[in-house]
């Protein structure tokens, strides 16, 4: 059982042009196996989050380690990327081959798999985001949920064992941002490291840890209740508080006793709770004679 | 005044189509195929669209992907012709090339991811581009391009002379829409304005919108997924299926409702769903278009109103 972590950040720093830090000091661990969203407004530092990741980029000050091996280390680079795959958030800047069997085996074959199981890699991963039977058919005919599908089918035929998706749903209309969620949600079921790098905070909902970034420090950490009620640092933030939470910050306004919640189904839950316990009182109150007669005065 | 009136639509040429079916039915000596047929046989991306969209209104257009949108709006600078049907601008059929031409004019188009057609090398000549194509004079065409950037909220004095490359996603988004405005048009056509923009540009963004159609009466039809800004700015809402009107009318008749749109798997407003899970758990609302504060409200009114009725009511009042 390997037990260091998926992805480390240790005092990680970076910076473009050598005077301002995109990312500032950056420590935090994801567990192998967890679902973490990173958010933040544009200019976060998020994208260039995502490109540490995998050696795409390596830190200026600090380290980044992916199950153990540091990215600035060139002979591990191989090993790291075949690990960590990464989806990005236009599907038509992914896809390079016409026919979708092609594009998928593309990044198996270049790691050196056996032509005889590139078929069984491309056959598995295509049933993963619910495209089986699609292997003979050109990407250009496919939506653009449909692509950012193919493009993580690419990745997963890699069998990596983290997948990060830089805001790999911006582009895709509400169906196709549903599909890419509960794909990322099946993945995780199998034993899959998620990272999804967003400024939807929605789509983090059912996650285990959700981190803020803000000019390229850690703004906010913590599991997504925690994170998405704290909705004045939020609007700071420049970040959208999940509806959830705005409707019981209304109500709490209003006197009504919720909490603040971040999902629909937490806030359904207390307000049934109320809708409950006051019609008992009421049907209380009108059981019982003397109070109705006052009443009726 | 836009209208659509009986439009169909097809990518693929049914009259071309049925040549082929009645080159094919000669050889079998049966008949051609009737217009019906045709009507019936062909993949039509727009069928039978009547609508009309009146001066100063904001008309959002919402549907799945392939539902038609695109196309729809398409038709309403004359980009595409009606293969049945006609398209009136002003009463003019846009379907004659010079009423194609006097539409464009004051009719201002902005595809999706607008951005990518950032092609000049400063801001300056991206914005002056229509204008100069145009003819107009120089200092006609100086004019504009500061009031097209100033609408946009960008400065001319200071971002004029820098390339749009270097410029965040959020403000190539608004040189490119300040090169539609430069146009001067009174009717703007935008198709996902939004997309890919993070929280604070794309709310930025739409209230740039609601300005232009607030304070200078710019007549708006923009398509968007996000049916929370539909329900928000809309005066009316046109939502297509299958390339079909699926429903149109007001916000409030539109998104009361929430099942219908869920049934074609469309959203709704946050609101809107929400009043539906409660309704789930037989917590009834009257149904009604809510903003976050008009449905805390009801639902502060719902659950007083059972526990506590004298004090409820005193609220209410």
């Amino acid at each position: 059982m390997d037990t260091r972590p998926a992805l480390h950040f240790d005092d990680v720093s970076f910076t473009y042009d050598g005077t301002t830090f995109v990312l500032d000091g950056i420590t935090f661990s994801i567990n192998k196996g967890s679902t973490v969203g990173i958010l933040g407004g544009n200019g976060s530092g998020k994208s260039t989050f995502a490109k540490l990741c995998n050696a795409l980029l390596v830190p200026d000050q600090g380290c980044v380690t992916v199950f153990g091996r540091h990215t600035e280390d060139t002979t591990a680079t191989y090993d790291i990327r075949s690990d960590a795959g990464m989806v990005f958030q236009n599907p038509d800047d992914q896809l390079i081959a016409s026919l979708i069997e092609n594009d998928v085996a593309f990044g198996p074959e270049n790691l050196g798999v056996p032509t005889n199981q590139l078929r069984e890699r491309v056959t598995e991963a295509l049933a993963s985001v619910g495209l089986q039977g699609f292997e003979r058919t050109e990407t250009a005919a496919l939506s653009g949920g449909q692509k950012q599908r193919v493009a993580i089918a690419g990745v997963l035929a890699m069998q990596p064992k983290i997948l990060i998706l830089d805001e790999a749903s911006a582009m895709l209309d509400p169906q196709g941002r549903r599909d890419l969620l509960d794909i990322c949600r099946d993945l995780h079921q199998q034993g899959m490291t998620i990272i999804m790098i967003t400024h939807f905070m929605e789509e983090t909902l059912d996650f285990d840890q959700d981190i803020v970034l803000d000019k390229g420090s850690i703004a906010l950490s913590g599991t997504p209740q925690d994170v998405l009620t704290q909705i004045d640092r939020l609007h700071e933030l420049n970040l959208e508080p999940p509806f959830a939470c705005k409707l019981s910050d209304a109500l709490q306004q209003r006197g009504v006793p919720v909490h603040l919640h971040s999902t629909d189904a937490g806030l359904i839950t207390d307000l049934k709770k109320l809708y409950t316990d006051s019609a008992q009182d009421a049907l209380a109150t009108s059981a019982n004679p003397s109070m109705s007669k006052e009443e009726l005065q | 005044m836009i209208e659509f009136k009986h439009v169909f639509y097809s990518y693929e040429n049914p009259a071309s189509n049925t040549q082929r079916h009645h080159r094919r039915s000669k050889q079998s000596s049966s008949t051609a195929a009737t217009e019906n047929e045709q009507v019936a046989n062909a993949t039509w991306a727009l069928k039978d669209i009547t609508l009309t969209i009146h001066d100063g209104s904001f008309v959002g257009i919402a549907g799945h992907t392939g539902s038609g949108k695109s196309t729809l709006i398409q038709h309403m600078n004359g980009l595409i012709h009606p293969l049945r049907g006609a398209v009136y601008v002003d009463g003019n059929d846009i379907a004659h090339r010079q009423a194609a031409i006097d539409a464009r004019k004051h009719i201002g188009l902005v595809f999706q991811y607008p951005e990518h057609q950032l092609f000049a090398e400063t801001v300056h000549d991206d914005v002056a581009f229509g204008p100069r194509n145009h003819g107009l004079p120089a200092d006609e065409v100086e004019q504009r391009v500061a009031e097209a950037l100033e609408s946009v909220n960008l400065d001319p004095a200071s971002i004029g002379s820098v390339s749009p490359f270097e410029l965040s996603g959020g403000q190539q988004r608004r040189v490119a829409f300040a090169g539609v405005l430069a146009m001067r048009p009174d009717t703007l056509i935008l198709d996902e304005p939004m997309a890919g923009l993070d929280p604070a540009a794309r709310q930025s963004f739409l209230d740039l919108i609601a300005s232009l159609h607030k304070k200078r009466q710019m007549t708006i039809v923009m398509v968007s997924h996000n049916m929370n800004d539909l329900a928000a700015l809309c005066d009316r809402i046109v939502i297509m299926n299958h390339g079909q009107i699926y429903t149109m009318g007001t916000p409030e008749q539109v998104f009361s409702d929430a099942s219908s749109l869920q049934h074609i798997g469309l959203d709704v407003p946050d609101t809107q769903r929400f009043v539906q899970l409660l309704k789930d758990q037989g917590i009834n609302l009257a149904p009604h278009l809510y903003s976050i504060d008009s449905l805390a409200d009801a639902i502060a009114h719902e659950l007083g109103a059972a526990s506590m009725p004298h004090s409820t009511r005193q609220d209410v009042n």
